[in-house]
């Protein structure tokens, strides 16, 4: 590998910049990115107008013009990739020009704001781009919870509060899907497994910008009405939706698209790309978790793509897949959106087994427990999750037939997710804990998982379901799961790895004070909601019985609580990052796993020599001798 | 890591056995919270009896799996507790825990265990799904089991945003009121006119959603006279949340004199309506154009 | 700086060969996984619809696509994949008779979707006309564009070997120097999921034209 290295700068580019700003900012950029998203924008507005205007008058008379919407938006999404430079890569093969790898890449802090094909510049993008998008919902979410101070609607009207909730739903649940495995598995899966790059940079760079695209799409809502139907889009309220909707129909396709392309550039990656000797059972189980979850991106988001682009099409053109009278049916949506919608929730759970099983070997010093059984676990749960999806409809009345048998998976679904807990126990025994941020996070984790999940037992109950479905008790339910559980391992991701891919470090106070206020702020606000459920509050409501007002009011304050917490995390790294600066050690917490053993901040091609791996990242603690009873043979 | 043995807090005397320590905790937090749970939450989670044969079904269910769930719960959590207590590295120190890697017989118990109990969950479940106790929710048309016996077929229209109820039996007679006898078994028939809703009436154990051109059916034996709240569970546009309406049990005896009053009122209104069937969808008509 | 920039003009080291055979192979059987979800939504739509017969609306009695058209599309497919087969044994064997095959693959799909074209406009409804009439216009309209996706695959590598064989590319450091080299795993993945597409384009005609 060295022999190569060195034939590898060009003498004659290595001179510095010198051009005028203006002439720099010609060129594949944000800025051009921008203005042909733009110009893209209004030209399918155009052609939709044009299309529309001779063959649908109804659309004319009522100026809701969703086939001049949706092309706008895919125009302007085609501009906006174009302008960043996407489209030059396929123009140069389809005219025979040989395939090169990278992009020229240059220099300085111009590479985080357009197509770079380094993975770490696309990992810290993500995980600016998805705090950004994060925040947008978070800030849905607080006046969401001011709305429910009060049993009827004050602050907002009925519509613009359906539209808050439907952008908090749908923004975190399309935000966070490559909530982990944007920001970190992209960063630190080749580092992980001793590789370089990603298998396909170029695709890689793609997936960041079309989720950056659809945030933005997603809120744009509000320009064109807002949408009525929550994240879930049922028809045939979809149907009858006003513009806005085409915002969500086009944010989900976008993000289909960045999903299935992350997942098989990971699996691509974590196949063909591990260093010599690095076997499958060597793996970090934190790989094990992205490919588990890439398992499920590639197959299930290409359901919601063609689910979406049919809802599409009955809005536009009036096909009849949704539609009752037209020979469609409001059920075979809800079958084809939860096919992937339950899948999705696994892809939300996953990534947070992965961090949480990762980083406890490292602070406890002791080997991960039960390796193999953790991955039958996460592969459990991969697989079971397509055959559960039927749970979400136990009254809807689908044959009645069926019921059972998706009580039955569902219920079962829960033995490989115990899995992860008994090896997170496992690796705790007779451990010698630090109690540093990460490690509080992932104890907060396992607790809030644990009520996420066995409310979700009782939920799959189809006779107990029939008094929860649709109430808050479901709202607890999946806050505790995807919040208390993907959240919070999302936070302990971040203190753990951030300082690796920044360079600097978070400061202590800060951040027991963000997760303090965060634990028990959380668990105040999510747990009274299980009562609330019980006691007959249905969803995405903003009236509700006076009796319930008490208890909403608690809610709400706790979630004020929370969100100020967030305000601590951000002050935190605004702090850090800005002001203190304190440089981050190559391994502050002595970690033997293959990322911490290279130098802060990254070089740019990763390893000097790609290492040959010989043992699992997993090589703490004082051999046991074999007499002594407690100890199973490695790799057990 | 030359030393055979890891150094736990016992010191060299040996380390305290945890196992020991942990399961004896474990099982006498889970003996004095089970009653507990079972006191105390038990009532709040519902009335076990007393409103319907759907709703007793249903809240003993949530409580059989609550209480399942209890010592579950504190079995994790106890050991949180206890990790946090005992498995800690003392300031400044550096020493490593012992390298366990895993333990073929408790991997093997959990897998038993865990396995074990979802099925039993999952078939006392079916159980009750199968039985009366579970005929609260919306079958479909073709429900698996039914209640013997004679039914009053009760039609819930639901519309944006709004439940009217029509009674087939007593004329085809559509009020805007949810009025029951006591002691009857009741027939839903749900179904919807625009989008799905879904009619909620957890007092009684119902719930079944609406969707349009589906007649989804669900049961429900009133026990006692009592009022009770019908809320739509399925977002259906700006004013799902204003969508619902107060309902009563009431005696025999009054039931069908309110009935005969709503027939006699209704009368014009009935004559206009289009006769009753299992849904209603307006004539097909062509969107665009 | 978070990370230090790539110095002017630097590549990755290029890897073995080997690794982007694999690297494509994989991709190109992920993409048929992907593919064959995306198209069983369509197949559980036309199953549920039909099952539904949702007040009698699944098909009314006069719509029927034109036969002669759907078997001239299907049998440019299939026609097209076999010669697809063809030209990646060829290429295999180390023979340069892969070009035209491939070539006469490509042609053969654009001819499919061109028939495809032709149908739309004589078949006797458009999508506006019931359920059956919905999945069928936009399952194959779908397929149409997934047919042109793999085709634009096939033409890059058709392209990039009329240019090597007119000129030889230059030595671009990190770029694969062979255009053969490039071309074989790329043409080895391509030719298996164009496979897998005519698959699933049997599935399709078989259901929208047959069943």
């Amino acid at each position: 590998m060295s022999a190569t290295d060195a034939q590898a700068p060009l003498a004659a580019s290595a001179a510095p910049d010198l051009r005028p700003v203006w002439r720099k900012l010609i060129g594949f950029n944000l800025l051009t990115a921008v203005i042909l998203g733009v110009g893209g924008y209004y030209l399918g507005w155009f052609i939709g107008h044009q299309i529309s205007t001779s063959s649908f008058a109804y659309e004319k008379a009522t100026d809701e013009n969703d086939v001049a919407l949706l092309l706008a938006y895919a125009f302007g999404v085609i501009g906006f990739l174009v302008g960043l430079g996407f489209a030059n890569y396929p123009v140069e093969r389809l005219l025979g020009r040989p395939a090169s790898l990278r992009e020229k890449e240059s220099h300085g802090i111009s590479r985080y704001f357009g197509l770079c094909t380094d993975h770490k510049v696309v990992g810290v993008q993500y995980l600016v781009g998805i705090g950004l998008f994060l925040f947008v919902g978070a800030v849905n979410a607080m006046m969401i919870r001011a709305e429910l101070l009060h049993d009827t609607p004050t602050i907002v009207g009925p519509n613009q509060y359906l539209t808050l909730v439907g952008v908090h739903g749908t923004m975190m649940m399309g935000i966070m899907t490559s909530g982990v495995l944007g920001p970190f598995a992209n960063y630190f899966v080749p580092l992980m497994i001793g590789a370089r790059r990603m298998a396909f940079p170029r695709i890689e760079a793609l997936t960041f910008w079309l989720l950056m695209a659809a945030g933005f799409i997603l809120a744009s809502t509000v320009f064109f009405g807002g949408f009525p139907t929550g994240w879930t889009g049922y028809e045939p309220l979809n149907d009858q939706a006003v513009m806005g909707m085409d915002s969500y129909i086009m944010f989900f396709a976008l993000v289909g698209i960045s999903m299935v392309l992350l997942g098989l550039n990971m699996m691509a990656t974590i196949i063909t790309l591990r260093a010599p000797g690095l076997t499958w059972s060597r793996l970090p189980i934190f790989v094990w978790a992205t490919f588990a979850t890439a398992v499920l991106m590639v197959l299930a988001a290409p359901m919601l793509i063609a689910t979406l682009l049919m809802s599409a099409l009955d809005r536009s053109i009036s096909t009849s897949f949704y539609v009752t009278g037209g020979g469609g049916s409001s059920y075979l949506f809800q079958n084809l959106f939860w096919f992937f919608g339950h899948p999705e929730v696994y892809i939300l759970a996953l990534p947070g087994f992965g961090i949480v099983l990762e980083l406890i070997p490292v602070f406890v010093r002791k080997p991960l427990w039960g390796y193999r059984l953790a991955i039958s676990g996460m592969l459990g749960v991969s697989l079971m999750s397509f055959f559960v999806w039927q749970h979400h409809l136990i009254v809807s009345g689908i044959n009645a037939d069926l019921r059972p048998f998706y009580m039955l998976s569902t219920e079962i679904i829960s033995v490989p997710t115990g899995f992860i807990f008994i090896c997170f126990m496992g690796t705790l025994w007779r451990g010698r804990m630090s109690l540093t941020v990460p490690m509080w996070f992932c104890l907060a984790w396992a607790f809030n998982f644990l009520i996420g999940g066995t409310s979700g037992v009782v939920l799959s109950d189809d006779a107990t379901d029939t008094q929860l479905h649709g109430s808050f008790f479901v709202m607890a339910h999946f806050h505790y799961t995807i919040v208390g559980g993907l959240i919070f391992s999302f936070f302990a991701a971040i203190y753990y790895w951030v300082p690796k891919m920044v360079g600097l470090q978070f400061n202590e106070k800060l951040a027991k004070w963000h997760f303090w206020l965060m634990f028990v702020s959380f668990n105040s606000t999510f747990l009274p909601l299980f009562a609330l459920g019980i006691m007959g509050m249905p969803r995405r409501v903003s009236q509700y019985e006076p009796h319930l007002v008490g208890l909403n009011t608690w809610v709400s304050i706790s979630a004020f609580v929370l969100g100020f917490s967030m305000l601590i995390f951000l002050a935190n790294v605004v702090y850090s990052m800005i002001f203190a600066r304190i440089p981050a050690e190559a391994n502050p917490w002595n970690s033997k796993s293959l990322e911490w053993q290279v130098p802060t901040p990254v070089p740019v091609n990763n390893f000097e020599q790609i290492p040959v791996i010989d043992a699992d990242p997993y090589d703490y603690g004082t051999p046991v001798a074999l007499g002594a009873g407690a100890a199973a043979p490695a790799g057990a | 890591m030359s030393s055979s043995q890891a150094v736990g807090p016992g010191g060299l005397g040996g380390e305290p056995n945890h196992l020991r320590r942990f399961l004896t905790l474990w099982i006498v937090s889970s003996i004095i919270a089970l009653p507990l749970v079972i006191i105390f939450i038990g009532p709040l989670l519902g009335p076990a009896s007393g409103n319907s044969v759907e709703t007793s079904g249903e809240i003993t269910d949530i409580k059989v799996l609550v209480g399942v769930a209890t010592p579950i719960i504190l079995l994790v959590m106890t050991y949180l507790l206890y990790a946090l207590m005992y498995f800690r590295q003392e300031k400044g120190s550096t020493l490593e825990g012992p390298a366990i890697r895993g333990n073929a017989k408790v991997q093997m118990l959990w897998i038993v265990i865990t396995s074990c109990l979802v099925l039993s969950v999952a078939g006392y479940g079916t159980v009750v799904l199968e039985s009366e106790n579970g005929d609260g929710s919306g079958s479909g048309p073709n429900p698996l089991t039914s209640p013997s016996g004679p039914k009053i077929p009760v039609q819930v229209i639901a519309q944006q945003w709004l439940f009217t109820y029509r009674y087939p039996t007593y004329g085809g007679v559509e009020t805007t009121s949810l009025v029951l006898p006591v002691g009857k078994e009741i027939e839903f028939q749900v179904t919807s006119l625009d989008v799905i809703h879904s009619f909620w009436a957890f007092q009684i154990g119902v719930k079944a959603d609406a969707n349009p051109g589906i007649d989804n059916i669900a049961y429900s034996k009133p026990t006692r006279e009592m009022t009770f709240e019908v809320h739509c569970a399925e977002l259906c546009g700006i004013w799902h949340g204003a969508m619902h309406n107060e309902a009563r049990v009431v005696s025999d005896a009054a039931f069908e004199s309110w009935i005969a009053k709503q027939q006699t009122m209704l009368a014009p209104a009935t004559k206009v309506l289009p006769t009753y069937s299992k849904s209603y969808i307006p004539e097909p008509s062509r969107r665009a154009e | 700086m978070m990370v230090p920039p790539v110095p002017a003009g630097h590549q990755i080291p290029p890897e073995p060969p080997d690794v982007a055979a694999r690297q494509l192979a994989v991709a190109a059987r992920l993409l048929c996984g992907a593919s064959t979800f995306f198209f069983l939504a369509f197949l559980f739509a036309y199953i549920y619809l039909r099952s539904l017969n949702q007040d009698g609306m699944w098909r009314p009695p006069h719509e029927h696509p034109n036969q002669a058209w759907g078997a001239v599309f299907i049998a440019c497919i299939v026609l097209s994949a076999l010669t697809a087969i063809v030209s990646g044994r060829r290429m295999k064997a180390k023979s340069a008779s892969w070009l035209p095959a491939v070539i006469g693959a490509l042609v053969l799909a654009i001819v499919a979707v061109i028939a495809q074209c032709i149908e739309y406009t004589v078949q006797n409804f458009g999508p506006t006309d019931g359920a059956y009439a919905s999945v069928f216009c936009a399952w194959s309209a779908f397929y149409l564009i997934a047919i042109l996706f793999t085709m634009f695959w096939f033409e890059t590598q058709i392209a990039t070997e009329l240019r090597a064989r007119r000129s030889p590319a230059p030595a671009n450091e990190g770029d694969v120097k062979e255009p053969d080299r490039l071309i074989a795993p790329g043409l080895d993945a391509a030719v298996f999921l164009w496979t897998f597409m005519a698959g699933i384009g049997i599935v399709t005609y078989v259901t929208l034209y047959l069943a």
